[in-house]
């Protein structure tokens, strides 16, 4: 999942404002979701924006909520609270001349009212016809603190009549009352992280200046949302954040979901009651996740001060009904605008409800209904794949996570079909072990009779080329690199040619370790560059013979600079003995595998930094000591030729860019006065 | 101590080793973006070390150049306008919050759905004459009255006395502010621009103002006005027609006589401007399909209608690329009108643009915005202030260009009263002049087509350079056309894109030549034919806009700072510049053009100046240049062009992707199909492709409704294999996915459309929620139930979702 998520940062834009084409949307702000490229997409519109209340009197309101079908809005400035029945829409105020300034309201399943009222720091509970049954006020708890500040801003319900408030500047973390008002304790924490420039500077900082530069404060939760499953939902303030979904510990049980888009200054958040996820940022996008945490979409947007539906300026609110309308409060233009569902966002509630309740032939065939509308969903692929899976029906479910790019799925789709041919097959793969083995112990009995037969000794004395007899070499310094170095010194072995051609060989075995490992273990061929590969592989390699050159030759080594072309192109013998397998074998194995690939590599890492070594010392007739000094040296060579080249080419850019600039505004001050 | 180092080295070398072999993990270098890694630190936020992504960064982008920005704390008019906050010190005061009680049961505007008409009714509260008020012309139809002393007059209809006044009574203004009642009571304004590019505005009724000078005629008057604070002087001439009056400005009647710079005059701000809900009706703006704002109570609004007639001139305004692919932009305003009706069906007017429509604004305010008045107005440009770049880096100054629009303005009111006063009397006014002028002519009866536009190859990335992707063969097109004859459709028109070498993305502009690697000439010259017995086979390409290997780089049209028009689209993983093409370019390859069926995705709906020096060509040159070389490819060639504006109406057959939306501002009560209803029976209008749209029900309801015929943008492979190519906005091409729906659509639609072939709409009502019934010029009458339940009309039950064909009852 991880090269998803590089590839998803790498993939900033791949969207033009202006389409070539066909994107268009009947709404006012395009939907997009994750292509099977691991990209953001243009999408066919998931929701239309269907329905505005402009008309409610609304002044500065701070939150909406909506439960089994009753709306709710905390409308601050007037200091009320409207609850409104989706059906009848009649508009029912409550809390008139108690509540100062409600920022938050939720209700319970029984159809009591829960608001959080800032300015009169307390929280209320209303009953169903709007009376006020319980107010809470700071606990007195030792336990919550004696110094805390309680300043309620968003509220969900408790059992038993209590409540989970959001606590403004508190960092202990969500409040937990009591039906009574009693003070449970602190649920669900946030916690700090530590980013390694904070681990550095807590071990070199004194306490003091610890206490000075570094922030320990948890980040402050945003809201709160309590679903019909009964989980606490929170998210956090600021950027890069996630939706939470607290088991009863308080846990974040989303916390290792795959593919999980972060979210910039959420403002408020929902759960339908199919479990999906829905947030609104600050900046009026909406953002949609499946219950276990994967992205489904983007849609609305920033108003930028304009009056288009559909778009917002400071959304404050955001809840969803029965019918998977999202409601979306803005808190300055007063208006709650509804989206409805398009028959494509449809169809994939009902795969996902389907496949929930194991109904997989359903879900897969509401999802081709999806895959028509948008070919390219990531999100419709994988859970396609994945009905295949419970089925049983692994080839077709390894097709779907192909199509979808999710190497962790495709392997387990993967590990399945390949146990299902080695069962079929046990047979004729037994047969074959069984035919090799006869030969070759056919081969063992013939040979006593008749010594050399079939082997290369006949062949041995004939004379190579020089070419061939120096690529073969290669072999030779597999098994006994000191030889070989000292045969390259001397002139025995090697060529400039030979090594030319041996590079160029690694090269090709790198690209193929790259792009040829099979689906699970290569890169996406089609972002795949061979000009940057080349340009790294043989930059690397450019630097680390130029600075061994030059350290060389300026500590007594004796070699030439032909003596270490040609030795470093032996000494990538590992590779050519280690990578052709690996990359064969890189193509039957699942990642659950992915072990033993890992270790061939390592071993063939530590391998060349021996013969690296080895090479080195010989070359240039070093003792053990002299060979680490040149070697450590040449690294730190390598190290700063980079950063004085990267330094060189943004000053020379920089300089063009000024004397650009001076010029181009000198010229045009004189044309335009 | 041996064994340290050699682990240490291993270390490193394992460390510096790794980056070669196992990069393509860490991916930074496997699409490395050397345009990112060359930003300063500043341009691009760095993303967050996170090991999870953070979509919204991906998609927010940079923010739109700073240029419109440039003068910090200066009131910039042009911000104001746009409905940004002004600054302290604007020249607008805001005004009073509405207040608006809490209503018993929750009303929501339904967004979509369709809302009945209002009743038609006859309107008492309108403008009324004064003592003060002269007669000075009158004919048949119209009386003009002035009131020399407030500089303003009246019309009234005769046919039915409805006034209809510059200005309303000043009584009613006294809750504005000083400025906003002299706006009021103007019938021009000129806004001007002072040396470092601040825009204000300038009034005749200023107290240095010389005081206006009026003669008559016997069809009207004109006087001439004094703009101290602009320093202008400009005279307005009002002359009645035969069914309403111009209102004119010339060009040589300006003079500016100071340091200041104009630039822009607003003609007629207040002219039948109705106060909240006092009067029953609505303005018709030209947004996108067309879109109506009724007259209803001040409301939270937080800015007024403001767009450029035949979209933003990059010539003179740069795209700002990525400012936000996020929100779908505005539609344009296709056609040079706007009308306002009073009553509906009492009276109306249709103010049309008959001069300088090149460079006109229409601005449209609901109640609520500044004032208690809905009022909608032009305004023309003579100057924009542009900002100058001054190198690579983003550092710009604000620069005033030196030369003024050359344009005469004339709007013309055309007054309607009675059935005609409602926006589908405007649009038969508008298609009728259209008519007479020899600009659209009516259809013959033909078939009801089915577009089906087909992209035959595009250039992708390939591992090593870029290489030719076919999407569909010509056989495989052929087999498309088959399929759906064989379903039923009688009439298959089909327009192929990226048809020549290179594909959607890298072919020449204009380039007729079929790529072989698509199929023999023989194919396609059996496609066409067997296309063409009912239908049109398109060749369909851009012309003025391309990427860096289509356009010709000697044809390039330059923006008013000296630099290349270009629009930035960085994203796109093979080629990220579009230029533009000038004038010149565009005659030379049109003219050029075979007589082959053409489809032209953006001449008709991309308007730019080109200011090369030596050879500035503006505007309305260019305009009046695309018009005229589109005729005469349509004298030999049948035409279609991808949501033209109304200049390029006299040299098209077909429009294709007609609007089917306005931009959905909230004031922007009802969505019309007014762009339609004025072309309807003078060309064959398709829908955008229904693949991409949203399946709903609504979308081939609104295909009967607003007389489109359906059309798809299909390939044979499926649209994944196109993610390494330009063309990322495809996500539902495969046409096997789509066949079934397309000949349902067309099955749906047939009847009804077949009825009206030929024939122009003359009345479109909502008699009742979602309820649309259409009147067309041949005596059908269509009933369109947008709704999920039976509806009854006329006698007739209509089932849900669905159109019925009636004739019109004799009356």
């Amino acid at each position: 999942m991880f090269k998803r998520a590089a590839a998803l940062l790498l993939a900033l834009l791949v969207l033009a404002p202006v389409s070539v084409l066909a994107a268009q949307t009947a709404s006012t702000g395009y939907t997009i979701n994750i292509g099977v490229d691991g990209r953001p997409q243009l999408t066919q519109d998931a929701y239309l924006p269907t329905r505005l209340f402009m008309d409610l009197g609304l002044r500065g309101p701070k939150d909406l909520f909506i439960k089994d079908d009753i709306l709710y809005v905390a409308d601050s400035g007037n200091g009320r609270v409207l609850r409104i029945p989706l059906d009848t829409l009649e508009v029912e105020i409550i809390g008139a001349g108690l509540l100062r300034n409600p920022t938050g309201v939720a209700a319970d399943e029984d159809g009591r009212i829960y608001v959080a009222d800032y300015t009169a720091r307390k929280a209320y509970r209303f009953a169903r016809d709007g009376s006020l049954e319980m107010t809470f006020e700071k606990p007195e708890a030792a336990s919550f603190g004696r110094n805390s500040s309680y300043i309620p801003l968003k509220v969900a319900p408790g059992d038993g009549g209590g409540l989970y408030l959001v606590n403004e500047g508190s960092v202990a973390g969500i409040v937990q009352m009591s039906g009574e008002g009693d003070f449970l304790g602190y649920f669900a924490a946030n916690t700090v992280t530590m980013s390694l420039s904070d681990l550095l500077r807590s071990i070199f900082l004194t306490e003091e200046q610890q206490r000075f530069s570094m922030a320990r404060t948890p980040p402050a939760f945003a809201n709160i949302f309590r679903g019909d499953d009964r989980l606490i939902y929170t998210i956090n303030r600021g950027e890069n954040v996630a939706i939470k979904k607290h088991a009863i510990s308080g846990a974040n049980l989303l916390d290792d979901a795959n593919a999980r888009i972060l979210l910039d200054n959420p403002v408020d958040l929902a759960v339908a009651p199919d479990g999906r996820m829905l947030a609104v940022y600050t900046d009026g996008t909406v953002g949609e996740y499946t219950a276990d945490g994967y992205f489904i979409c983007l849609f609305a947007g920033p108003g930028n001060r304009t009056d288009r539906i559909g778009l917002f300026d400071a959304p404050a609110g955001i809840g969803v009904d029965s019918r998977n309308n999202i409601y979306v409060l803005d808190e300055r233009r007063q208006a709650i605008q509804v989206f409805a569902p398009t028959p494509a966002q449809d169809s994939l509630y009902r795969a996902m409800t389907h496949y929930n309740n194991g109904a997989y032939d359903d879900s897969i065939a509401s999802l081709e209904q999806v895959v028509k509308y948008n070919d390219t969903s990531y999100l419709a692929h994988l859970l396609l794949g994945r009905n295949y899976l419970q089925k049983n029906d692994y080839h077709a479910a390894e097709k779907e996570f192909r199509t979808a790019g999710d190497r962790a799925y495709f392997s387990q789709a993967y590990w399945e079909t390949r146990n299902l041919w080695l069962q079929n097959n046990t047979g004729w793969i037994l047969a074959v072990v069984l035919v090799v083995f006869l030969v070759w112990l056919g081969l063992g009995v013939i040979r006593r009779f008749r010594p050399g037969f079939l082997t290369r000794k006949g062949n041995a004395e004939r004379s190579q080329p020089r070419l061939v007899h120096d690529l073969l070499q290669v072999g030779y310094a597999v098994r006994h690199p000191i030889d070989n170095y000292y045969n390259v010194r001397v002139g025995l072995t090697g060529s400039a040619l030979a090594a030319t051609v041996l590079y160029v060989l690694a090269f090709v075995l790198l690209v193929l370790f790259q792009v040829a490992r099979g689906f699970i273990f290569s890169v996406d061929v089609s972002r795949y560059s061979l000009f940057y590969t080349a340009v790294y592989f043989f930059g690397i390699l450019a630097l680390f013979l130029a600075g061994n050159f030059f350290i060389s030759s300026i500590n007594d080594g004796d070699g030439t600079f032909r003596q270490i072309y040609i030795g470093s192109a032996y000494a990538l013998a590992p590779v050519f003995l280690i990578l052709p397998p690996v990359i064969l074998l890189s193509n039957v194995l699942s990642l659950d595998e992915s072990f033993f690939v890992q270790a061939a590599m390592v071993f063939m890492l530590a391998w060349t930094l021996v013969t690296v070594y080895l090479m080195v010392m010989q070359i240039h007739d070093y003792s053990f000591k002299e060979g680490t000094a040149s070697l450590l040296m040449t690294l730190f060579f390598m190290v700063v030729a980079i950063l004085v080249g990267s330094l060189v080419f943004l000053l020379l850019k920089q300089v063009v860019v000024f004397v650009q600039d001076a010029v181009t505004e000198v010229v045009l001050r004189v044309r335009l006065r | 101590m041996s064994g340290c180092v050699k682990k240490f080295v291993c270390v490193l070398a394992v460390a510096l080793a790794l980056p070669v072999i196992g990069w393509a993990e860490a991916a930074p270098a496997a699409t490395p973006n050397l345009f990112n890694m060359l930003l300063p630190a500043t341009a691009t936020p760095e993303p967050a070390p996170a090991a999870t992504p953070n979509l919204f960064d991906m998609l927010k982008g940079t923010q739109a150049p700073a240029a419109e920005t440039a003068a910090p704390g200066t009131p910039n008019l042009f911000d104001m306008l746009k409905g940004t906050p002004a600054p302290a010190g604007a020249t607008t005061a805001p005004p009073a919050p509405t207040v608006v009680p809490t209503p018993a049961i929750a009303v929501a505007r339904d967004t979509l759905a369709l809302r009945a008409d209002l009743p038609a009714q006859p309107v008492q509260n309108g403008a009324k004459l004064t003592d003060s008020d002269r007669l000075v012309a009158e004919n048949a139809r119209v009386r003009l009255y002035v009131d020399e002393a407030a500089c303003s007059f009246k019309v009234e209809d005769v046919s039915n006395g409805y006034l209809f006044a510059s200005s309303p009574a000043p009584e009613r203004l006294t809750a504005l502010n000083r400025e906003w009642q002299n706006m009021a009571s103007s019938i021009v304004v000129a806004e001007s621009l002072n040396a470092s590019g601040t825009a204000s505005r300038a009034f005749y009724m200023a107290d240095n103002a010389d005081a206006p000078v009026f003669t008559y005629a016997s069809d009207g008057f004109s006087v001439a006005l004094h703009f101290p604070a602009a320093q202008v002087r400009l005279t307005v001439h009002v002359s009645l027609t035969a069914s309403g009056f111009a209102i004119s400005i010339p060009h040589d009647s300006i003079i500016e006589d100071g340091g200041m710079y104009l630039s822009r005059v607003l003609v007629l701000p207040f002219f039948g401007a109705a106060e909240g809900d006092t009067i029953p009706g609505y303005t018709l703006i030209p947004d996108g399909s067309g879109a109506l704002m009724r007259f209803e109570k001040p409301a939270n609004y937080l800015a007024a209608f403001t767009g450029r007639v035949y979209g933003q001139d990059y010539g003179t305004r740069r795209p700002s690329a990525r400012a936000s692919m996020r929100w779908a932009g505005v539609t344009d305003l296709n056609l040079p009108l706007f009308g306002m009706a009073h009553g509906p069906d009492w009276s109306a007017y249709l103010a049309l643009c008959t001069q300088g429509e090149a460079f006109m604004q229409i601005e449209a305010s609901p109640a609520g915005v500044m004032t208690q008045f809905h009022r909608a107005y032009a305004a023309f440009i003579y100057r924009e202030s542009y900002s100058q770049p001054t190198g690579r880096s983003s550092a710009s100054f604000l620069a005033i260009p030196p030369r003024t629009n050359v344009l005469d303005v004339t709007m013309e009111y055309v007054l309607l009263s009675g059935e005609e006063a409602n926006y589908s009397g405007m649009a038969s006014v508008y298609r009728q002049r259209l008519i007479d002028q020899g600009i659209l002519a009516k259809q013959q009866d033909s078939e009801v087509p089915l577009l089906l536009r087909v992209l035959m190859a595009e250039t992708e990335k390939g591992v090593v350079g870029m290489s030719r992707l076919v999407m569909t063969t010509l056989e495989q097109a052929q087999g498309f056309v088959d399929t759906l004859r064989a379903g039923g459709v009688r009439r298959v028109d089909t327009a192929l894109s990226g048809y020549a070498r290179g594909g959607l993305s890298a072919q020449k502009l204009g380039n007729p030549a079929l790529d072989n690697a698509l199929g023999s000439r023989e194919a396609f010259d059996k496609l066409a034919t067997s296309v063409s017995q009912q239908g049109q086979a398109y060749l369909e390409t851009a012309m003025v806009t391309g990427f860096d290997g289509q356009v010709d780089r000697a044809g390039l049209a330059y923006n008013v700072d000296g630099g290349l028009i270009t629009l930035d689209m960085p994203d796109k993983p093979l080629f990220t510049k579009q230029s533009f093409q000038n004038l010149q370019y565009v005659q030379q390859t049109l003219a050029a053009l075979p007589g082959a069926p053409i489809a032209l995705r953006d001449i008709g709906n991309q308007l730019h100046s080109d200011h090369r020096e030596n050879r500035v060509q503006p505007r309305a040159a260019v305009m009046l240049g695309y018009a005229e070389v589109l005729r005469q490819l349509n004298d030999r060639a049948q035409v279609a062009l991808f949501t033209p504006y109304a200049y390029a109406f006299g040299g098209m057959d077909a429009a294709m992707e007609a609007p089917m939306k306005n931009s959905q501002f909230s004031y922007e009560t009802d969505t019309v199909p007014f762009y339609q209803m004025v072309l309807s029976g003078c060309a064959d209008v398709f829908t955008t492709p229904l693949n991409y749209g949203s399946g709903t029900a609504r979308e081939a309801l609104q295909l009967i409704d607003y007389n489109v015929s359906p059309a798809y943008l299909v390939t044979y492979k499926g649209a994944g294999d196109l993610r390494m190519s330009n063309t990322t906005d495809l996500y539902s091409s495969r046409f096997t996915d789509w066949q079934d729906d397309m000949l349902a659509v067309y099955q749906r639609v047939y009847e009804p459309l077949r009825a009206v072939r030929g024939a122009s709409v003359i009345s479109r009502r909502v008699p009742l929620d979602g309820l649309v019934k259409l009147g067309y010029d041949n005596g059908v009458v269509l009933y369109v139930n947008y709704t999920a339940s039976p509806q009854t009309l006329d006698g007739l039950t209509i089932a849900p979702e669905s159109a019925v064909l009636g004739k019109e009852v004799e009356q």
